[in-house]
């Protein structure tokens, strides 16, 4: 049987259908539930953006993990044939130059298990710190800070020293073994760049992943903590103004930051700087006074000395050229 | 907190350290022999040729060191734009300038020196006429010594200046560093000199004390660093390969050097040998001790 | 009802299913809701990614569940929590039931009519139910419901028909009124006071009673202090103002009781009034990309389309007017089956489906048995079967992996059509049994054809989702070399045979040769922008869904418009509605409801039927058409226009008064009233007992899995008595208590991993998130074994005997089970012998035994041993 062919080559949307009211907002929800954010992420370049990563809300699902590995096409262990860590879920184990998202798995059960137990899930990234270790050392100047107020490794400009991977308190940096550059999260710059939420964001389902222009993600993240501290979990910001300036990616946590790994107070490297130079410079004078000393006091035996062989007398450096060593 | 990222430090870069070390104090030796040789101490040309090579040296270690060797002179050079690349507080920045300048002043000495052995001559600049001696050769050899000095702090700095535990655990790595340098150059120079026996006898005396009063004062200095480590700094130290290393430079070339001093006051050129290669041994395992000791493990302790 | 309505759930229990690990999108309504202070609450014998976000995590033994719902079931009860209003009028409560039944309460637990099963044992039975004692008290008695259509006993020893049985033939269809007329019940006795000792209710309380926080702790194992917890949080979160959701998924399902533990769950939400309404129902997760649909339009054996069952050679009907005798309702909306049977007949055979021919029913292929996968593989495992088509399923790796490649082995022919070469298409000279050196290559005769398939991003086409969403996805890029699409390669089979049988004269290739098959693209329609040249259109396949009238082939509105004549033709009545008037595919369109308002979304995609998004959702409103609570307002009535209004398209019909009394004797919808809102039932409730439908009792009740380390405290009868099971030497089972095999076993997924891993062992960013098989054990039993973590750990069933390594957690736990300590071990299943990481195969330890409604395997639990490698 043959058909009038009704249908027009592309589908286009149809419209909602007639005869239905438009849903009335739910009942007015506690002002302590904002729900998830749904709605696209503005920002523009010169605000300062970044991650509030809500642990509470992480399922460990690696989404972002996958997400960042594919978007930045990192290459996987040893092509994916890696081994089992035997540290609960986690088997990436770090993040270094090929892994730029990392969640970890923390478990925490007692021996009788009759208080429940917790396992805490969250996912690491680079902090994009205010006051970066790894920028101020790099001595290529390959680190730079984004008009996004992000810090970003440009790899053309690498040279592979790695002194930001000593700098950085937080571990964060490795060389990536594919283009022998320190790699580290861009917070997808490339994607800031045309007005794209990050791949990670993106990605996580639950939204403990959330990206924004960091004072919004603040006010978020203080509503959170409220939210939570009022149900007694001890929630807090690890990251605020008061940690090398504020970590632009900050984190949600409810035990103490060495739990998941994180230094608790985390310090730049430029602190022991100074002293160090001074130091320096105070043996180096030591050094030259006792070589100078030395030598002065051999002088003083030299005229003290009564007839010494096999020289005779000058009276100290003379300009002019000097005899050549006999041959 | 424990690390999973290592900076990969490894023999070329404790071997560079120790190499520039030699180079500024060798330097440093043949400027104070040139201070008091009053412009005639054998010993001082000779001194003079050791600097040069082992910075070539030390450049080359540095740049086969780097992940993208091709890409060294962006030290020095912004890539993009190619103006000077300067951070004065970044230490390798500081560092990569230090390693750039102070070969200059080392080569035009080393090429005085060969000058004045009559090897080669560049017209007015001749066997005859070498700064050797003069007021400028010695101006010269007094910035290039402050150069080399620079050059032998560095590295420490920049050791402390980081957030593995251990290295930023003290800021007394520069100051050990540059006692070290004075020293294991002024051993190589000794041990140049003794080899060539082109050392007169009170030159050699005279280093000798003065080595005794760097070595005592490169004790004192490591004594302080150890001290001020704490407990992160002793925990990452006093273990293991390095604890051993650490034992070696103090027992090498500190302990020995200083009995063999205070026993043959006598001159043989062998005492003065051994002197020399004692220290030298002594500064390379101090050397390696710090740069390997947080990365010994796999797991690179953090900053307390 | 659907995901986006968790978000308005004041509680949802997750129980049956690892949710955030295997369904972490849909995972993202259920944190929703917990952002709004809803309680989760997972229970689980694992403490899995899913209890870490949950606010209760109750452990508990595998299998176990129908004692802990029971349990819940019995509280609600006798603590009087249960929704009053709702049960008495909007479920079966007060109907009363025949006299003759027998309670497993008083018949050693099992229910009456159980009889010994005498047919053909591929069909797995050892005992089968009549279910002629369930029925509801009226005389003379009758049948209530249909058989399930996904009933997959393919056989049942009590079939539907008229009252009382005997009646003379009602004339001959079409039209086919008289005949379902001829199928009305007299109307059932009710005791609204729920007092009557044979009413459903007093059925129920009598059958749960022995359900007490006691037994529960003693059965499942989950501490009373929890379990009680876990009841009064979902009380608290029940009623006018409140509702809850379940959330289930296979662990539920793959048990040999599995029916029966959805059903208990369904009893309970009815009995909190949590069905038809916002944030209540249950959320049956699926699992297979676009599963759903290959039930709705599917893929099975026992179903034809819309859940209409395939006609069989076991039940009778031999006539298409037998068969609508046989599975049409009077009464409720099963009352329109002629109309979809025979829009269907005509889209089969199209012009050659006449009256006169009963619209070609007798060409028709009918069911001898059931056809499922497991009874297939035994078959398979006899040499009884040639040759398989392998699409989309990877059986290498499947239950009981060793008996599946035995069955593999005694093909003469395979067709693996696939993305990789997968532990099927590999088995011959892959599998463990080749490398033990058991069997040689040169001795496999089975010849494999090896398909490369197009993936997902390389076709376009339609997914249902778990919440009957249908969404059309674009194609983005041409498939690379030879792959095809899966449509391409049907149609190019059927094409092809067509062509074989189009001369033969033989009678039985008559319905293939009068099977219509037009999905060729028009001339000059064919799309130019792709190099693959053969594809369907799949425009056309969406117009067969759609119905259409058989003359004009003007589209219908939607399935209301199907005649019993002939005149229409569809090939699932549920899809109806799929397409505009003009022809818009609704699957395509996306228009999501404002930000943060979870909504009904209407105008994203097409839920079937009608684009309805919360079935039964009449019972949102009271039996007056007025919302239970403002907070939960989703359809009511409005008195002003005279229709049912609300967020949602009405499951009722749009101008029926709530007051509108139900007409007795009368057919359809008309014989419920206004308040009925359980339209597909033939008495207009949602039933707390099950007259039919399930062939395992119409109550849930305890039983112990087939392999259990323990003897049913609950009742005599240790396991299901009708669950199937497959006697051969490769397929033997551990006795009650086994002392050699002192451990329970569960299996399920890792959310790093896709079923058999075809779809992520070979993915290297996916592969090293998990890189290995590992069995999760507790430290108290790996301190009992000597087993430290990462040791590699030998694990033991009558089946086999694999390798895995250890990973040594707290989040297993022992547990005390009826006195004594019992220890749970759990395995992912994800891994096989070929791709980028292997492992071995976990389903080399289970066993083929099953549910007897769905045919489904017992996956989810099995007794084993551990050892230290
Ligand atoms: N990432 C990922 N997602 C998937 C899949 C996948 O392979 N990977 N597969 C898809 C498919 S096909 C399906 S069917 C679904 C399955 O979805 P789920 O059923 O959620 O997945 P499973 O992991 O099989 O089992 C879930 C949980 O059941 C628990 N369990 C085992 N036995 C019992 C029991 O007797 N009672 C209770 N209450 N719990 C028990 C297990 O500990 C496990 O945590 O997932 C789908 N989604
Ligand atoms: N022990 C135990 N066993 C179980 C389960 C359990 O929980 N425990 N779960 C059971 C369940 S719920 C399920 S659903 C089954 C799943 O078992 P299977 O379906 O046998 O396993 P899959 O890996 O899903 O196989 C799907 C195959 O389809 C291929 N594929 C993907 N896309 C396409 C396509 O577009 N076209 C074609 N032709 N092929 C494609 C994939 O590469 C893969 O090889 O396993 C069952 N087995
Ligand atoms: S976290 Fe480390 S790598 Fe990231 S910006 Fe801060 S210092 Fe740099
Ligand atoms: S490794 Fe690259 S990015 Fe890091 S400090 Fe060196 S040059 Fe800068
Ligand atoms: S922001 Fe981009 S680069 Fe950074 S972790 Fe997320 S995906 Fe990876
Ligand atoms: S995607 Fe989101 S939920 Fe999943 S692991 Fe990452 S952060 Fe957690
Ligand atoms: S894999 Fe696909 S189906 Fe499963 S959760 Fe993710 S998006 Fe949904
Ligand atoms: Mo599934």
């Amino acid at each position: 049987m043959r058909l009038p062919n009704l249908l027009p080559p592309l589908y286009r949307p149809t419209p909602q259908q007639p005869g239905l009211e438009p849903r009335p907002p739910f009942p007015p929800l506690p002002a302590t539930a904002p729900g998830l954010p749904s709605a696209p992420v503005v920002f523009q370049p010169g605000q300062p953006v970044g991650f509030f990563t809500d642990t509470t809300l992480c399922i460990g699902c690696k989404a972002c993990e996958v997400a960042c590995n594919q978007w930045n096409q990192l290459p996987a262990w040893h092509g994916g044939q890696n081994t089992l860590s035997g540290n609960s879920y986690d088997n990436t184990r770090q993040l270094d130059g090929t892994h730029w998202r990392h969640v970890k798995f923390i478990e925490q059960f007692d021996g009788d298990r009759r208080s429940t137990g917790r396992w805490l899930l969250m996912s690491d990234v680079c902090k994009h710190c205010v006051q970066a270790g790894c920028l101020e050392v790099c001595p290529t100047g390959a680190i730079i800070r984004t008009e996004f107020d992000t810090v970003v490794i440009q790899a053309d400009a690498c040279n592979g020293c790695r002194y930001c991977v000593t700098a950085c308190p937080f571990d964060v940096i490795e060389i990536n073994p594919v283009t022998n550059t320190a790699q580290k999260c861009t917070l997808c710059y490339d994607r800031l760049q045309v007005g794209l939420t990050p791949a990670c964001a993106q990605a996580c389902p639950t939204a403990s992943i959330q990206f924004g222009p960091i004072q919004e993600l603040r006010r978020r993240a203080d509503q959170r903590v409220a939210e939570l501290r009022a149900q007694n979990v001890p929630a807090y910001i690890y990251g605020d103004e008061s940690m090398l300036g504020g970590l632009n990616a900050f984190f949600l946590l409810v035990d103490k930051p060495e739990v998941y790994g994180l230094p608790s107070n985390p310090r730049l490297p430029s602190r022991n700087q100074l002293p160090s130079w001074l130091w320096s410079g105070l043996s180096a004078v030591v050094v030259g006074l006792i070589g100078l000393l030395s030598f002065r006091k051999r002088r003083m035996d030299d005229l003290a000395a009564a007839r010494p062989a096999g020289r005779e007398q000058a009276p100290g450096p003379q300009p002019g050229p000097g005899k050549g060593v006999p041959q | 907190m424990i690390r999973y990222n290592a900076a990969h430090w490894d023999w070329l870069v404790y071997l560079e350290m120790f190499v520039a070390g030699v180079a500024a104090g060798a330097y440093a030796t043949a400027t104070l022999l040139e201070l008091f040789g009053r412009g005639r101490s054998p010993l001082a040309r000779v001194a003079q040729l050791i600097p040069f090579p082992l910075m070539v040296l030390a450049g080359l270690l540095l740049t086969v060191d780097l992940a993208r060797p091709e890409r060294f002179w962006h030290m020095i050079l912004q890539s993009e734009t190619l103006r000077p690349m300067l951070k004065p507080w970044s230490p390798m920045s500081v560092g990569s300038w230090l390693v750039l300048l102070f070969p200059v002043f080392a080569f035009v000495s080393f090429v005085d020196a060969l000058i004045g052995r009559g090897v080669f001559a560049l017209g007015g600049w001749n066997q005859r006429q070498t700064l050797h001696g003069t007021l400028t050769g010695l101006l010269w050899a007094v910035v290039g010594s402050l150069l080399a000095l620079a050059v032998a702090s560095y590295s420490g700095v920049l050791l402390s200046t980081t957030n593995f535990g251990g290295w930023s655990d003290s800021p007394f790595i520069g100051a050990l560093y540059v006692a070290t340098a004075a020293v294991t150059g002024l051993g190589a120079v000794l041990l140049i000199g003794a080899l060539t026996r082109q050392a007169d006898a009170e030159d050699v005396v005279g280093l000798l004390r003065v080595g005794t009063g760097l070595i005592c004062w490169q004790a004192l200095v490591l004594a302080v660093f150890l001290l001020t480590l704490g407990l992160n700094g002793w925990a990452v130290f006093l273990s293991g390969i390095s604890l051993l290393a650490l034992l070696g430079a103090i027992v090498i070339g500190i302990v020995i050097p200083l009995v063999v001093r205070l026993a043959g006051r006598s001159l043989q050129p062998g005492t003065t040998a051994l002197f020399a290669v004692l220290v030298l041994v002594g500064g390379f395992l101090l050397r390696y001790a710090i740069v390997i000791a947080p990365q010994a493990s796999a797991r690179i302790p953090g900053a307390s | 009802m659907y995901a986006g309505s968790l978000a308005d759930a004041d509680c949802i229990v997750i129980q049956g299913s690892n949710m955030a690990e295997c369904h972490p999108v849909a995972f993202r309504w259920v944190m929703q809701a917990k952002l709004r202070g809803a309680k989760v609450i997972h229970v689980d014998p694992r403490f899995t990614r899913t209890s870490a976000v949950a606010d209760i995590y109750a452990p508990i033994r595998a299998g176990s569940d129908i004692a802990f719902l029971g349990g819940l079931i019995r509280y609600m009860i006798e603590e009087k929590k249960y929704f009053h209003d709702y049960v008495v009028n909007y479920t079966n409560a007060a109907t009363i039931i025949n006299e003759e039944f027998r309670d497993t309460e008083d018949n050693d637990g099992v229910f009456s009519g159980l009889m010994e099963y005498t047919g053909d044992p591929i069909n797995g039975f050892r005992a089968v139910y009549d279910n002629r004692t369930w029925q509801y008290a009226r005389a003379p008695v009758g049948d209530q419901g249909r058989t399930a259509a996904t009933a997959q006993s393919g056989e049942q020893p009590i079939t539907s028909g008229p009252p009382g049985g005997e009646q003379t033939a009602p004339p001959k269809g079409p039209p086919y009124d008289a005949l379902v007329q001829g199928l009305v019940p007299p109307p059932a006795q009710t005791d609204p006071t729920l007092q009557h000792p044979r009413c459903v209710f007093q059925i129920v309380r009598r059958h749960f009673a022995r359900y007490t926080p006691e037994m529960v702790e003693r059965v499942t194992g989950c501490p009373k202090e929890i379990f009680l917890q876990v009841a009064e949080t979902l009380a608290a979160n029940s009623g006018p103002d409140r509702t809850s959701s379940f959330c289930y998924a296979v662990a539920w399902t793959q048990h040999t009781y599995g029916v029966q533990m959805i059903g208990a769950a369904a009893l309970l939400q009815l009995l909190l009034g949590n069905i038809g309404r916002p944030g209540g129902g249950i959320m049956a997760l699926r699992g297979h990309a676009t599963i759903q649909g290959s039930t709705d339009i599917p893929t099975l054996y026992h179903s034809i389309q819309g859940y209409m069952p395939a006609p069989s050679a076991l039940r009778p009907h031999d006539t298409l007017e037998d068969y609508l005798k046989a599975e049409t309702l009077g009464t409720g909306w099963w009352a329109n089956t002629p109309k979809y049977m025979v829009s269907y007949l005509k889209s089969m055979y199209g012009d050659a489906a006449t009256p006169e021919n009963d619209f070609g029913y007798d060409w028709h292929p009918k069911i001898t048995g059931d056809h499922s996968h497991m009874p297939m593989m035994v078959l398979m495992a006899e040499g009884k079967v040639q040759g398989m088509f392998c699409m989309g399923q990877n059986p290498a790796t499947s239950l009981n992996g060793r008996l599946q490649r035995l069955a593999l082995s005694k093909l003469k022919w395979l067709v693996v059509k696939d993305n990789f070469e997968t532990e099927t298409a590999a088995f011959w000279y892959a599998s463990p049994e080749v490398k033990s050196g058991e069997w040689r290559p040169q001795d496999i005769q089975t010849e494999v054809f090896l398909f490369p398939s197009a993936q997902i991003a390389e076709m376009e086409g339609c997914f249902t989702n778990t919440q009957r969403l249908v969404q059309f996805h674009e194609k983005a890029v041409d498939p690379p070399g030879d792959c095809r699409s899966d449509a391409w390669f049907t149609h190019q089979l059927a094409l092809r045979l067509k062509r074989l049988y189009a001369n033969s004269t033989l009678p039985r290739d008559q319905g293939f040769r009068n099977l219509v098959w037009d999905y060729d693209y028009d001339p000059g329609q064919y799309p130019t922008d792709t190099r693959i040249q053969g594809e369907p259109d799949l425009r056309k396949v969406h117009r067969e869904w759609q119905g259409f009238d058989s003359r004009t082939k003007q589209l219908v509105a939607g399935f209301t418009d199907l005649k019993d004549d002939g005149s229409t033709t569809c090939a699932s009545w549920i899809y109806s509605g799929i397409l505009t008037p003009d022809g818009q595919l609704r699957a395509a369109s996306r228009q999501p409801d404002p930000e943060n308002q979870p909504g009904s979304n209407l105008g994203w995609g097409f839920a079937w039927p009608a684009n309805r998004r919360i079935l039964y959702n009449r019972a949102s409103a009271r039996p007056d058409g007025q919302p239970w609570s403002e907070r939960k307002r989703w359809v009511w009535w409005d008195a002003a226009q005279g229709r049912w209004v609300g967020h949602d398209v009405p499951d009722f019909p749009l101008t029926k008064a709530p007051d509108t009394p139900a007409r007795p004797g009368a057919t359809g919808l008309d014989a419920h009233s206004g308040a009925d809102p359980f339209i597909m039932k033939a008495d207009g409730k949602g039933w707390l007992f099950t007259p039919t439908g399930m062939v395992d009792g119409p109550l849930p009740t305890h039983y112990e899995a087939a392999e259990s380390p323990i003897l049913n405290p609950l009742y005599k009868q240790q396991n299901n008595p009708v669950h199937k099971y497959w006697d051969h030497p490769a397929n033997q089972l551990a006795a009650p208590g086994d002392p050699r095999f002192p451990y329970v076993i569960t299996t399920y997924r890792l959310t790093e991993h896709h079923l058999s891993g075809v779809m992520s062992r070979w993915l290297p960013w996916l592969a090293q998130l998990q890189p290995e098989l590992f069995i999760e054990l507790s430290p108290e039993l790996a301190k009992e074994k000597g087993i430290q973590n990462l040791d590699w750990v030998q694990v033991s069933t009558p089946r086999g005997t694999i390798k895995a390594k250890a990973l040594v957690t707290g989040r297993l736990r022992p547990l005390q089970v009826d006195g004594k300590t019992l220890h749970q071990v759990g395995m992912p299943w994800h891994w096989g012998y070929m791709g980028l990481v292997t492992g071995e195969v976990t389903n080399d330890l289970s066993a083929l035994v099953a549910d007897p409604n769905v045919s489904i395997h017992e996956g989810k639990t099995f007794v084993c041993n551990v050892e230290k490698a």
